[in-house]
């Protein structure tokens, strides 16, 4: 069974888009952090949570067309996949077609979209409805139009679970080609900002303040206050190494390892730990990598009270503080279904950069891990990184990323 | 590389609570559609739909939790599935190895209605509605409430999400991440499905009728479908009983239309000639297809266009049946169901009918079993999936022979 290498990114934050300039603003601390007066209609001047991580640039920039697509995170997941196509330097051909997939991870796809419909039979009534609203609200009409729109006629599958979307895309599409069901497969995830989504994580008590002191994300901070809603998309290319190889393709990195575990009581931090233990777990036993092969870990951590001391106490338990650690969620915000892929690009930026970034805004640290913080710390970039994605219920999956040989 | 079998099964929908509830609606050659009680539903083309009313439930084993009924189903079907398989007799540490790959289209619908209608009405709205919409709700519910805490996947293809699944835990199996891994597939009937689904013109003011020339639509239902999906030498090592085997499977787009199907069935063509190859099984050695069949003007002709260009004269020899007017399209729980109506005409030796089918289509021109199930001797079957956007799904499994 071949090696499934990462060839392509397709990456769109709220501090850039693709590898050279998300990189750039990832190593010099920059935040991509607003202040909002109001989002979508929603007055925000009443609540205690006003900042989200948006994507300033217009997506019109970004589209391979000058199609309009009715939703945004439609317009995100394609724009993300043609900036991957376009990194990895590939056209796909009819040949390739059938064998060039798709996997694509969001929690909250076209939620925009699924409220204009539900408004209007609110109003009108089941035959006021819209044929067309309905047929662009559907969790995987993101992937349906980027299949469309680059003849991706191969594997195609579209995961919804919370913050693990798109780790399990991409654990899809890596299964997908280690079982030789498809030799290319576009893979990640994306979010749209959504009034809707935002509203709910409050109501929640996720975001931060919500202990109503001061609005800012910092990961693994003793003071963190929760995280802080961001919107981004990001699409890797995955190929059979040896297709990679074939077409002289640049191998930016190679899916090493994939572990995944539940947390039996999501309220229960030690639960949750153990979940995000034995996902670490798993994912280096598959590769067959030892702890201490290790060259740094890429967390999960937003700020949340909860997830983040799991997260700790279990980096802790199988690491100590001998590897360094850091969540770069800070710079771009809790980007939830695009949240694992971009944390997969910071990983490749950490191997062509030799740099690993800092965990912004966190002065103390709430465990005795080795976390790095302020700035940027040097590295050979020539070890493997661990990923961690851990949802708020408590589920985990870890991705193991080997640097290019 | 490990074979894969299926060793537990759960189903709940309108035939009842139980894979033999199913099973003997299928035979006997009952439908389960009725009007819709759950909510009014004046105003849809059709007021009918495959619905799992009260007395079902009040019959089953329920929670005690207040869950919306998608996860309902899932937990009903998944502890159908585990008992069968006897999982809920494994140790706690074997049991946190467990898999789960579930499935679904529209999440808990019910519950998002609710939170989106306070919001657009400007009332108070809860937290707990919208995160029990989140599609991964009712896979983290089974998760807890069973301690199958192996990894786990939400899919969501809309209605080739319940093949998927299955294929996706075929291949966690496959590649050693789990030994045994729940495939599922859930939906629920909600306004908003419905609601869309009648202004898009899918569902027939009609009877539904698979195949038949007077077709001018499909009729929902819901339910949930649970297949315990292990590796071989795991189920055997166990003693577990052993249902069919997992040969293979493919999933694929047309990368054509979000709902118009494609030009000569060529998506679903390649779909099928992908899990035959995936599976090492020759067009020959099928034996009986459990068809989408929604009973739409397009689609029927197109699936039955594709069955005849991958099984070539194989095609006019078997039985080829769809189970929707018995039990409605159950969306993502479409592909489960069928898999476990497919395995139980493999171990029965009985088919299941096509229910009102009345009049041959020349573009239809398979058999489609109709109206009374058959006797017939299935070694190998298909069950094939489509969903709006554009994608299908078929799996392939086989009697499973001992060895």
């Amino acid at each position: 069974m071949g090696r499934v290498a990462i060839t392509g990114v397709g990456i769109i934050t709220s501090i850039g888009t693709q590898l050279d300039e998300f990189a750039r603003n990832l190593f010099s601390c920059k935040c991509g952090a607003d202040q909002l007066q109001s989002v979508q209609g929603l007055e925000l001047t009443a609540l205690r949570s006003r900042t989200a991580y948006l994507i300033k640039k217009p997506l019109d920039e970004l589209l391979p067309t000058k199609k309009a697509y009715l939703d945004r995170c439609s317009a995100l997941t394609i724009a993300a996949c043609w900036l991957a196509l376009k990194d990895g330097g590939i056209e796909v051909t009819e040949d390739d077609a059938p064998s060039f997939g798709i996997c694509h991870g969001t929690a909250y796809g076209c939620e925009d979209s699924m409220l204009i419909f539900w408004e209007r039979i609110l109003k009108r009534g089941f035959r006021g409805a819209s044929s067309i609203m309905f047929t662009h609200a559907y969790m995987n009409t993101p992937i349906s139009l980027a299949a469309i729109e680059f003849n991706l006629k191969g594997y195609h599958s579209c995961c919804s679970a919370g913050m693990l979307s798109g780790a399990q895309a991409i654990a899809n599409g890596t299964m997908a080609i280690k079982r030789s069901l498809a030799r290319r497969i576009l893979a990640g995830g994306s979010e749209a900002f959504s009034a809707l989504q935002f509203m709910a994580n409050y109501l929640a008590g996720e975001l931060s303040p919500n202990d109503g002191g001061e609005e800012i994300m910092r990961p693994f901070d003793a003071s963190r206050n929760g995280w802080v809603m961001g919107e981004g998309a990001c699409m890797l290319l995955l190929e059979d190494e040896d297709a990679a190889k074939q077409r002289c393709a640049n191998v930016l990195g190679c899916i090493g390892g994939i572990g995944a575990a539940q947390a039996l009581d999501a309220d229960s931090e030690s639960s949750i730990s153990d979940a995000i233990l034995r996902s670490m777990k798993g994912a280096l036993q598959s590769a067959g990598v030892e702890p201490s092969q290790v060259g740094w870990i890429c967390a999960s951590a937003n700020g949340s009270k909860r997830i983040d001391d799991a997260e700790a106490v279990a980096v802790e338990c199988l690491f100590g503080n001998a590897i360094p650690v850091s969540s770069p969620k800070a710079a771009f915000g809790e980007t939830v279904g695009a949240g694992s892929a971009l944390s997969i690009c910071v990983a490749i930026a950490s191997f062509a950069y030799r740099s690993i970034p800092p965990t912004l805004f966190t002065t103390t640290p709430c465990a005795n891990i080795w976390l790095i913080t302020e700035k940027p710390m040097a590295w050979d970039g020539d070890k493997p990184v661990l990923i961690n994605s851990v949802d708020k219920s408590g589920a985990a999956m870890s991705i193991l990323v080997t640097p290019p040989r | 590389m490990r074979r894969v079998v299926v060793t537990g099964m759960g189903a709940i929908t309108c035939l009842g609570y139980g894979v033999e509830s199913l099973w003997r609606g299928l035979i006997e050659g009952r439908s389960g559609i009725s009007r819709i009680t759950r909510f009014d539903p004046t105003g849809l083309r059709n007021e009918n739909a495959g619905e799992v009313k009260e007395e079902v439930l009040s019959n089953a084993p329920l929670p005690d939790e207040d869950i919306d009924e998608a996860t309902l189903f899932a937990y009903l079907a998944c502890l159908e599935a585990a008992n069968d398989a006897g999982l809920l007799e494994l140790s706690d540490d074997e049991r946190m190895k467990v898999g789960l790959v579930f499935s679904t289209n529209f999440g808990g619908a019910g519950r998002w209605e609710e939170f989106a209608s306070g919001w657009l009405l400007g009332q108070q709205v809860n937290a707990n509605q919208f995160e029990q919409f989140a599609f991964d709700f009712a896979a983290r519910y089974v998760a807890s409430k069973f301690g199958f805490l192996g990894p786990m996947m939400t899919l969501s293809n809309s209605c080739s999400s319940g093949t998927s699944a299955i294929g996706v835990a075929m291949d966690m199996i496959k590649l050693g991440m789990a030994d045994i891994v729940i495939a599922e597939g859930h939906d629920m009937l909600s306004r908003f499905a419905l609601g869309g689904l009648s202004i898009l013109g899918t569902i027939t003011p009609e009877l539904i009728r698979p195949f038949d020339r007077r077709r001018s639509g499909t009729i929902f239902g819901e339910g949930s479908g649970a297949l315990v999906i292990e590796a071989e030498e795991h189920a055997k090592e166990r003693r577990a009983h052993i249902y069919a085997e997992v040969m293979g499977y493919a999933l694929n787009s047309n990368a054509y239309h979000l709902t118009a199907p494609s030009k000569e069935g060529e998506g679903m063509i390649r779909v099928l000639k992908q899990a035959l190859e995936d599976s090492n099984v020759s067009p020959e050695q099928i034996d009986y297809i459990n068809a989408h069949g929604t009973g739409t003007q397009p689609h029927d002709p197109e699936e039955t266009h594709a069955i005849k260009a991958v099984l070539k004269r194989r095609a006019y020899e078997i039985p080829v049946s769809s189970i929707k007017a018995a039990v409605g399209h159950v969306m993502a729980a479409a592909g489960s169901v069928e898999a476990i109506a497919t395995i139980k005409a493999i171990n029965e030796g009985v088919v299941p009918p096509t229910l009102n089918y009345e009049e041959p289509d020349p573009e239809c021109d398979l058999d489609y079993v109709p109206n009374v199930a058959r006797e017939h001797k299935v070694n190998i079957a298909i069950s094939i999936s489509a969903g709006i956007g554009g994608n299908n799904s078929a799996v392939v499994l086989r009697r499973y022979n001992g060895h």
